[in-house]
């Protein structure tokens, strides 16, 4: 045991993993409520200017507690995830979202205003209009990057945090390596925070595939409590083109989906939002269509676009805009062709560490999860990253006043560094890439995730672990690089596995989580979370009631069709999976 | 997929590029004093590089070059 002072050794008060709008947040409260605390913010890339906060669509879905709706918008926060949310905590973002908003404008961050001077709000996806982000993501990133290092946050870009060291259910440190000089590096710290965003399994669209799973994976491996993956959200996007983002702006701004037939389709699936349907209604609806062989390809057509439809996106998603005109399908200000549009693959959503309301692990004492990182965050995207990192913040900071020195077990570390590592010691094995492939293969198809069949998901599980027995084993990685890739690919397995493994616990359909061989909505029996944890290396899995009776708002105790399935059957339409 | 080319008769080897690559597509030579591209595969398109060169020395295609199985089509 080595508790002195060690030149590799850096300390901190509070680590920070992953330089997002969450670690952001989370660190700016921090340190303004208590300067006395060293905290550092450890980033892959650059914190502030990559990852998903800095390339999103630009839409902040914020709640303004003078003048929108508390008790509409609680319903709908719930009834988009089928009631299996944390109700307490969609209460404290509906709290604490119009003084996030505030400080955000504080520290810097700008929203578009119209010409009186109100925010411009439009229409969105589902029941919700969003703020947007004046000039987008990264500009709005960078001021509360400036921000937070004017106050005295420490950045420390570059270097990927592989694993957490805990010591009697205490986090006491994390490791990592810089991915440009292959330098080793260990943080001790009395409380560590995971910042660190979610997985898409590096699928298409530019801007998340910095996210793959490392915080969810790294937990796992310390032995917290992770919950949610048995939900996966699919986002939809260019098929043939890197375009987007922008999505709810698109359809909030009328744009429609086309199907091989040039037929519109989506107002059959969801009579009232029609394209403006929450993702997890869009891509099954996708999927039905390829089902009814209507599809591929669908298309989104954005050529009605008038002039200042186009203004609003150029000053929202400028990067999509450049991305458009490159690709020949915005000429002269116009869109002139038809974009052609698939599903993602799979994200789990909202899944992470098991958290209270104080947003720390239920676990593992002075491990923090905010943002994507958290399993129950009261909404998601950007708004939800911001108030999940604040709440966080003010327990945190109070916290690491009174938490001794941590002392980190150095043999502990070197364990955790020679599994990080192995890969850049072989002379020669699997290219990381492959390995990804592989695990994109095993669960991106439509009829995995989306459209779901136990025997099909338990086949894909048996491919996961494939690859984890016999392809992680063999990684190679040439250079510091390839070795964040390799931790990055053994990141991902892990992630397939909860997801998998979660999804086939669940014996119903919901949101995110339809089902072709338990088509039911099942409020009498699976009115439950799914729960996961590392037991001695194997991977447990369980389902517990989810506490409806201390929350506001119940659904009826019965066992239905899911509301889905009903629209589907009532079209008429037979295909299975199993007939294509 | 993605960057295309870094002219190198403009480059001036700044580096901002390489600090702006979410992905550490970019690198720098220390001979040339130049940026270069050392890891094409990993490239999302994401356009942060060209958009942060001060001398427009950069440029991006959106077309896809790897393979990435997505939903419909699989
Ligand atoms: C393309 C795209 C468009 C989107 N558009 C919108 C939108 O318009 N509106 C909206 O509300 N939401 C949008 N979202 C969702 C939104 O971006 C996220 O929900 C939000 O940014 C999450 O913030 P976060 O702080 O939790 O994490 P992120 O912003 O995901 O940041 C996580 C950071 O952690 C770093 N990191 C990860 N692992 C490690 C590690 N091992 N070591 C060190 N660092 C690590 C990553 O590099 C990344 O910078 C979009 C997402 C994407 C990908
Ligand atoms: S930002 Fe431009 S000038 Fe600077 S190193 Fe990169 S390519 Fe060269
Ligand atoms: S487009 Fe994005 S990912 Fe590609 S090299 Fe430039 S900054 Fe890096």
């Amino acid at each position: 045991m080595i508790s002195q002072n060690k030149p590799d050794i850096i300390d901190a008060d509070i680590v920070v993993i992953g330089g997002g709008i969450g670690g952001h947040t989370f660190s700016i409260t921090a340190k303004e409520k208590n300067p006395e605390l060293k905290i550092i913010v450890v980033e892959k890339a650059t914190a502030g200017k990559t990852g998903p906060s800095a390339l999103v669509g630009g839409r902040y879905q914020g709640f303004l507690i003078e003048t929108d709706d508390f008790d509409k918008s609680f319903q709908h926060a719930v009834e988009e995830d089928d009631y299996l949310c944390d109700q307490e905590k969609v209460e404290d973002y509906l709290n604490y979202s119009g003084n996030v908003f505030r400080s955000l404008e504080r520290w810097g961050v700008k929203f578009i205003k119209k010409p009186d001077g109100q925010y411009d709000r439009p229409l969105s996806r589902g029941y919700h209009s969003g703020m947007l982000l004046d000039g987008g993501g990264i500009p709005n990133m960078q001021a509360l990057n400036d921000y937070a290092r004017k106050i005295g946050v420490v950045f420390l870009d570059r270097v990927m945090i592989t694993d957490l060291i805990t010591r009697q259910n205490q986090v006491v440190g994390v490791v990592g390596f810089n991915v440009r000089d292959g330098q080793f590096k260990t943080l001790r710290s009395r409380i560590v925070v995971l910042a660190t965003g979610m997985t898409r399994f590096k699928t298409i669209q530019p801007g998340h595939r910095n996210d793959t799973g490392d915080g969810y994976a790294m937990a796992y491996r310390a032995g917290a409590e992770m919950g949610g993956f048995d939900s996966t959200h699919h986002n939809t996007y260019g098929a043939r083109w890197e375009v987007g983002p922008g999505n709810n702006l698109y359809v909030g701004l009328g744009g429609y989906f086309l199907n091989a037939l040039g037929e519109r389709f989506m107002h059959k699936y969801h009579p009232e939002l029609a394209e403006r349907a929450p993702f997890v209604w869009l891509s099954p609806s996708f999927c039905i269509e390829r089902m009814e062989r209507r599809a591929p390809p669908i298309y989104l057509d954005l050529r009605h676009f008038t002039p200042d439809k186009i203004e609003t996106l150029w000053q929202s998603v400028p990067y999509a805009m450049t991305r458009y005109e490159r690709a020949g399908i915005l000429k002269n200000n116009k869109f002139v062709e038809l974009i052609e549009y698939t599903p993602e693959g799979p994200r789990p959503m909202p899944c992470g560490v098991v958290t209270g309301r104080g947003y720390e692990s239920k676990n593992i004492s002075g491990l923090f999860a905010v943002g994507d990182a958290t399993s129950q965050k009261g909404a998601g995207g950007l708004a939800a990253a911001a108030v999940s990192g604040v709440i966080a913040a003010l327990s945190a900071a109070e916290k690491a006043k009174v938490t001794p020195a941590p002392e980190v077990d150095m043999e502990q570390a070197s364990e955790l560094k020679k599994a990080a590592f192995s890969p850049l010691e072989r002379q020669d094995g699997v290219e990381p890439s492959h390995v990804i492939l592989a695990v994109q293969e095993a669960i991106h198809p439509y009829s995995v995730a989306i459209i779901r069949h136990g025997r099909r998901m338990e086949k894909a599980l048996k491919e996961i672990e494939t690859i984890r027995d016999n392809l992680l084993p063999v990684m190679h990685a040439y250079d510091s690089h390839y070795l964040m890739l390799a931790n990055e690919a053994r990141n991902m397995v892990i992630c397939a596995e909860m997801f998998l493994n979660s999804a086939l616990e669940r014996k119903e359909s919901r949101l995110g989580r339809l089902r072709e061989d338990y088509r039911d909505m099942d409020n009498v029996n699976w009115l439950k979370y799914i729960f996961l944890k590392n037991e001695k290396g194997r991977m447990k899995t369980w389902a517990e009631d989810v506490p409806i009776d201390k929350y506001k708002l119940k659904p009826k105790r019965e066992k239905v069709l899911h509301p889905f399935w009903k629209i589907v059957d009532g079209l008429g339409y037979k295909n299975t999976v199993e007939e294509n | 997929m993605g960057i295309r080319k870094i002219d190198l008769d403009r480059c001036d080897g700044c580096g901002i590029c390489i600090e702006a690559c979410p992905m550490d597509v970019l690198r720098y030579d220390t001979g040339l004093r130049k940026a270069f591209i050392k890891y094409l595969a990993d490239c999302q398109a994401c356009l942060l590089c060209e958009m942060s060169c001060p001398v427009n020395a950069i440029y991006v295609s959106p077309d896809y070059e790897r393979r990435i199985p997505v939903p419909i089509y699989y």
